[in-house]
Formats: C-alpha cells, sequence, structure tokens
C-alpha cells in the first residue's frame, strides 16, 4: 500500500459519487430488463465509489513510516509544473500563432528552462526539431498543420 | 495445402518492399526504445501511431508488432551491460545478466538473450500460426453472453495480476469503462458527459489517453530522476560465443521460458512482464543450484528472455481470434486497427487473409532482422545511452504534440492528453496502473453492448451468464480469482513484480 491510499481512495469516492449522482440527474438509466444510456456509468460510478472506500478502510490499517521522502521535490516539483504549463500555453496558443512559431517557442521553452540548456543549444536544438517535425509531418505526411495569423 | 497457400500468402505479403521496410522500421524503433529506458513499447507505439494511420492496415500492423516484439529483444542489452532494463520485462535479465557481465562474460550473455529470443520469438510465431485459426473457429459459437464474461474475465485478471493493490487496479478498470461511455451512446444515440464539446461526441479519444498516460507522464517522472546524475558503468565486451558447456545449458532453458511465456501471454492481463518472472522462478524452483541464481547464472538469462519474446507471440492470439486484447500493447494495436476500419475477431484471419498471414510472416522476418540488429550492433545501442536525457525528452514532447493533434486537427485532444499527463504522473506516484484503465477504456463500447443485449436477452435475468457453460466458465473463474486475495493475502504471483520497486 501506499502511504497516500487514504487521500487518493477519498478522490476516487468524490469521483465515484460526483458520477453517480451526475448520471441520475442527466440521465436515463432504465431497468435492469431495459438498460438505458445511464446503465454502466451509474455502475462505474458505484464501483468507483465503493471500491474508494475499501482502499480507505485497509489504508488505516498501515503504519505509516514517519521518514518517507517527500512526495514532492523541489526543484523537480517545479520543472514539472513549467512543462504543464508549457504544454497548455501550446494548446491555447497553437492555432493563433501556427504551427512553426508556436512549436519553435514550445522547444525553446522547454530546452532552456525545463532541461537548463544554454539559449544557443536551446536556439540550434528548436530550429532543427522543428524543421524536421515540419518536414515530418506537413510535408511528408501532408498533414494539415495549422498557419496562424501569421500564414505559417 | 490449405496452411501452404495460406503462409505463402504471408510471406508474399510481408515481401513487398513497402511491408520488409516497414517490419525492418519497426524492430530498430523496437530495439531503440528497449534500449533507451523510460521509454516503453507502449509509449512507442503510441507515438507511432498517428503516422500509421496514413499506411495501409497491414503496413501499420507490422510496423507496430515490429516495435513491440524489438523492444523485448533491445531490453536485454542494457540489463546486462549496464544493470539498467530498457524496459520493465527485462528487469529479471539484470539479475543474472549484469553478474555474468561483471564475471567478464557480458559476451555470452549478450548472445544467450540475443540466441533465445530468436528461438522463444520464431517458437511463439509457429505457435500463434497454428493455434490461432482452430481457436477462431470455437470463438465463432460466442455470444453476448459469452463475450461480457470474457472481457469480465480479461478485466479481473489483469487487475489480479497487478504489481499493487487489486482494489487500486479494479478502480482503475473502472474509471476507463467510465471515460469509454463518453460520447454518443451508440444504441440510443443520446450524449453523455460531453458538456456541450464538439469533439467529445465520438468520445475520448485512445491515443491522448495513452500518450498522455504512458508517454508524457513518464517523461514528468523522469524530470525527478534527472537532477540526480547517475553513472552509467559500461561491462566490457571480450567474446561473445557460448561455450559448448552454455548451449547445453541455456537451450533447455531457453524452450522452458518458450512455452512458460506463449501461454501467460495468451492470459488476459499476463503479457511480457509476468512471464518473464514466472519463467525465472520457474527455472530458479527446477533447477540444481538455486542457491546461484542471482551470481550470473546462464539459465537465469535464457529463460526470462524466451519468455518475454514468446509472450509476443502468444498476445496476438486472444486480439486476433476474439477481438480482444491480453494487455495494453495489444489494446492500442486494437485500436489501432479499429480505426483503420478493422475489427479483429473471429472473422478477421477468414476476411483479411492478407493482414493476418502477413503479420505471421513478417514476425518470421522481424525475428531475424532482429537477431542481425542485436549481436553485431550491441556497441551503438550501448552508445545510444550516453545521449542526453535533456536532449531527448523534449523531442518525446514534441512527438506527442504532433501526433495527438495530427488525428483530428483538434486542440481538445492536445488538452485530453495534457489531462491524462497530470493524472498518469500522479497515478505512478501514487502506485495506480495506467493499464487495466487503457483495457477498460478501449473494451468498453464493445463491453457495454454485449451487456446491455445479454440483458435485454435473458429479460433482465443476471442467470443468463451461468446458464452457458462457456460463460459460466469464464464468470466462475472471475469470481474465483476475486475472492483468491482475500484467501491468500499474499498473491504468489505478484511477489516476483514486487521485487521489481
Amino acid at each position: 500500500m501506499n502511504r497516500y491510499d487514504s487521500l487518493t481512495s477519498l478522490v476516487w469516492f468524490l469521483v465515484g459519487t460526483g458520477i453517480v449522482i451526475y448520471t441520475s440527474l442527466t440521465l436515463r438509466i432504465g431497468t435492469i430488463k431495459q438498460p438505458g444510456t445511464g446503465f454502466l456509468p451509474l455502475l462505474c460510478g458505484m464501483c468507483i465509489a465503493g471500491l474508494g472506500l475499501i482502499v480507505f478502510f485497509k489504508s488505516k490499517g498501515i503504519r505509516k513510516k514517519s521518514s518517507a521522502e517527500s512526495f514532492w521535490k523541489k526543484k523537480p516539483l517545479f520543472q514539472i509544473l513549467i512543462t504543464i504549463g508549457i504544454l497548455l500555453g501550446y494548446a491555447i496558443f497553437l492555432e493563433r500563432l501556427g504551427f512553426i512559431l508556436a512549436t519553435f517557442i514550445l522547444m525553446l521553452l522547454i530546452i532552456t528552462q525545463v532541461a537548463r540548456t544554454s539559449w544557443l543549444i536551446g536556439f540550434l536544438e528548436s530550429l532543427i526539431a522543428t524543421g524536421c517535425c515540419y518536414l515530418l509531418f506537413g510535408y511528408l505526411l501532408k498533414i494539415q498543420l495549422p498557419k496562424g495569423w501569421l500564414g505559417f | 495445402m490449405d496452411f501452404l497457400h495460406s503462409i505463402s500468402l504471408g510471406f508474399q505479403v510481408a515481401f513487398q518492399p513497402m511491408n520488409f521496410f516497414l517490419a525492418f522500421v519497426g524492430c530498430l524503433v523496437g530495439t531503440l526504445v528497449g534500449v533507451l529506458p523510460g521509454l516503453g513499447p507502449a509509449a512507442a507505439i503510441s507515438l507511432l501511431l498517428p503516422a500509421s494511420f496514413y499506411l495501409s492496415p497491414v503496413g501499420a500492423i507490422i510496423l507496430l508488432a515490429g516495435i513491440y516484439y524489438g523492444a523485448m529483444y533491445g531490453g536485454s542489452t542494457t540489463s546486462v551491460l549496464v544493470n539498467i532494463p530498457g524496459e520493465a520485462a527485462s528487469v529479471v535479465t539484470c539479475f543474472d545478466g549484469y553478474q555474468m557481465a561483471k564475471q567478464g562474460r557480458a559476451g555470452p550473455a549478450l548472445a544467450v538473450s540475443a540466441i533465445g529470443s530468436f528461438i522463444a520469438g520464431t517458437l511463439s510465431v509457429l505457435g500463434l500460426m497454428f493455434l490461432a485459426p482452430p481457436l477462431a473457429k470455437v470463438a465463432l459459437k460466442f455470444g453476448s453472453p459469452e463475450y461480457t464474461s470474457l472481457m469480465i474475465l480479461g478485466f479481473v485478471i489483469l487487475t489480479f495480476l497487478a504489481k499493487t493493490s487489486m482494489p487500486k487496479a479494479l478502480i482503475m478498470a473502472a474509471f476507463g469503462l467510465f471515460l469509454s461511455t463518453i460520447g454518443l451512446d451508440a444504441v440510443s444515440g443520446d450524449t453523455r458527459f460531453t458538456f456541450s464539446i464538439i469533439e467529445l461526441m465520438d468520445g475520448v479519444g485512445l491515443v491522448p489517453v495513452v500518450m498522455g498516460l504512458f508517454g508524457i507522464s513518464e517523461v514528468l517522472l523522469n524530470l525527478e530522476e534527472m537532477y540526480a546524475k547517475k553513472e552509467i558503468l559500461v561491462a566490457k565486451i571480450s567474446n561473445l560465443f557460448p561455450t559448448r558447456k552454455d548451449w547445453r545449458k541455456f537451450i533447455p532453458a531457453s524452450l522452458r521460458g518458450t512455452v512458460v511465456g506463449f501461454f501467460l501471454g495468451i492470459l488476459p492481463g499476463g503479457g511480457a512482464i509476468l512471464s518473464s518472472f514466472v519463467s525465472y522462478a520457474v527455472e530458479k524452483r527446477i533447477s540444481k543450484y538455486p542457491d546461484k541464481f542471482g551470481t550470473g547464472v546462464i539459465e537465469g538469462v535464457a529463460s526470462p528472455e524466451s519468455a518475454n519474446n514468446s509472450a509476443t507471440g502468444g498476445a496476438f492470439i486472444p486480439l486476433v481470434t476474439l477481438g480482444i486484447p491480453a494487455n495494453v500493447v495489444m489494446a492500442i494495436l486494437l485500436g489501432a486497427l479499429m480505426i483503420h476500419g478493422i475489427t479483429p475477431g473471429p472473422m478477421l484471419i477468414s476476411e483479411q487473409p492478407n493482414l493476418f498471414w502477413g503479420l505471421i510472416a513478417s514476425m518470421y522476418i522481424g525475428n531475424l532482422m532482429l537477431l542481425v540488429l542485436n549481436l553485431p550492433l550491441i556497441g551503438i545501442w550501448v552508445q545510444l545511452l550516453r545521449v542526453p536525457y535533456n536532449i531527448l525528452f523534449p523531442l518525446i514532447i514534441l512527438f506527442c504534440l504532433v501526433g495527438v493533434y495530427s488525428i483530428n486537427n483538434s486542440i481538445v485532444d492536445i488538452l485530453i492528453m495534457i489531462v491524462f499527463s497530470v493524472i498518469g504522473y500522479l497515478m505512478k506516484k501514487t502506485d495506480y496502473e495506467g493499464a487495466p484503465l487503457v483495457l477498460a477504456l478501449v473494451l468498453g463500447g464493445m463491453f457495454e453492448n454485449s451487456l446491455r443485449q445479454s440483458l435485454i436477452m435473458s429479460d433482465g435475468s443476471l442467470t443468463i451468464f451461468f446458464s452457458r457453460p462457456i460463460s459460466c466458465g469464464f464468470i466462475l473463474t472471475a469470481i474465483v480469482l476475486l475472492f483468491v486475495p482475500l484467501i491468500f493475502k499474499r498473491r504468489v504471483l505478484a511477489v516476483g513484480m514486487e521485487k521489481e520497486d
């Protein structure tokens, strides 16, 4: 058992309960003879909530080690949050900036801010990676990549 | 005669220049993935999944299957030379492989794992070739209740064999099933959980979920380790060929590993990781010197390496005969076939002989290619380990983003991938496994339809699952497996896998 089981099991209990309530309010459950649209989601919600409770009660019996290392390591956590932020930014700006510009900025930020490489190497690696990616997906595989405001 | 005709058809398909090239690319990428720690076959296949949409269905499956069995070959190289398993199925190879390398016997260890892999890979393809067609005929007798109970059994086996706790794995399976219900209901046409997002009408895509859970989340996890600089000590390779004594010991071990791996590979929820652990345990149990295992015994390398390769052949059997994937890699392959408009199942062999026999033949050819790729190129593969991760991971992220976007040109898919990257990262930190989730997501639609059909057929009576012999057998097995952990607190099969942690 993981020492965060009591917390995660409560999260799953809430997720399951949420699914059950939402399904009951918005979907037709039907009967066991004629199962409706909400039949399986309701069953899933009940299972998730029930199993969450089982994990919660099982975790109560586990003695936690006080010396166990922290869930978050400070420095990597910052890098992980930056990475997720950059990915979200890419999703938001991809269609506005266009594939080439958005991808170049994404790579430059990840290489320099997360991988902690120098700006010069980051610039060159981003340029090469963006170019190769465009060549492969846009040119060879003929995928429609977004052009954005600048037209490329 | 019919059989010879089929296999010659397969070789005609596999030797077409494009398919031959794709088998080579698959094996090469697979070996690369196997060598590089932190990138498993599931992540690699999902990375190449979008690119495979532009290929023919046969070409796509040949390429993706090549990655799968190629990764099993490549994983052993780093286990033996640097004590770092390239992927999870090669963890056991470290036990004796690295010890052999430290004693100056890295060459024979690598040769044994490559030759053992070749023997196992080839024999498992033979097994697949002979077992799949008769099983497909049996599967034609399956109705909705049998499919429902078989899928329930699959979920239960997968959760039973979970590395962590069974209730946690069941939560994952239930959550995967729930995710599969998002979108349009196939029976009534009603929308479910779409929150007016048009892109969700078709449901949550497999590729964004898999790339998030296995690709980006792995990168996030590896970022934690990036700051702890590890020194890689590479053992030197002096003589590659095993001695006569080695041959006498490793051939029987390799054959035993092949048999164990093949049958465990067939089991839903089984696969290469379990096969390698079980075969090692079997080899140790029947050995005359079990206490020497872990100190550089050649059987300890031959058996698990053969088992994890033969498991790949076995895993194809439930996919091509029943349309049910045995593990997460097969689930992704099922998704790939369905995107190409092919539904694997009992009719696959008769309706798509080119695909089935082409795949079989390509696996024979692929096994030969891998033998050539692995032995002479060992030096190059080891050098790859020296590629810094801070150069590698931005490229993995870029491939995931572009790959996901290219499927539907949809930003929503990218957002789904990001959400599942975070979920996957938290799951890994808190010991929740992704495999049951993915399997349930893939099978969810099929499971819901067959469950609803069964209940309508029986007028709401659950006895339909017990009154039909095949279905009853599946359900009873599932019930037994559900209650075994309650009876025996420690699950014997999971013991070996827990060692991995």
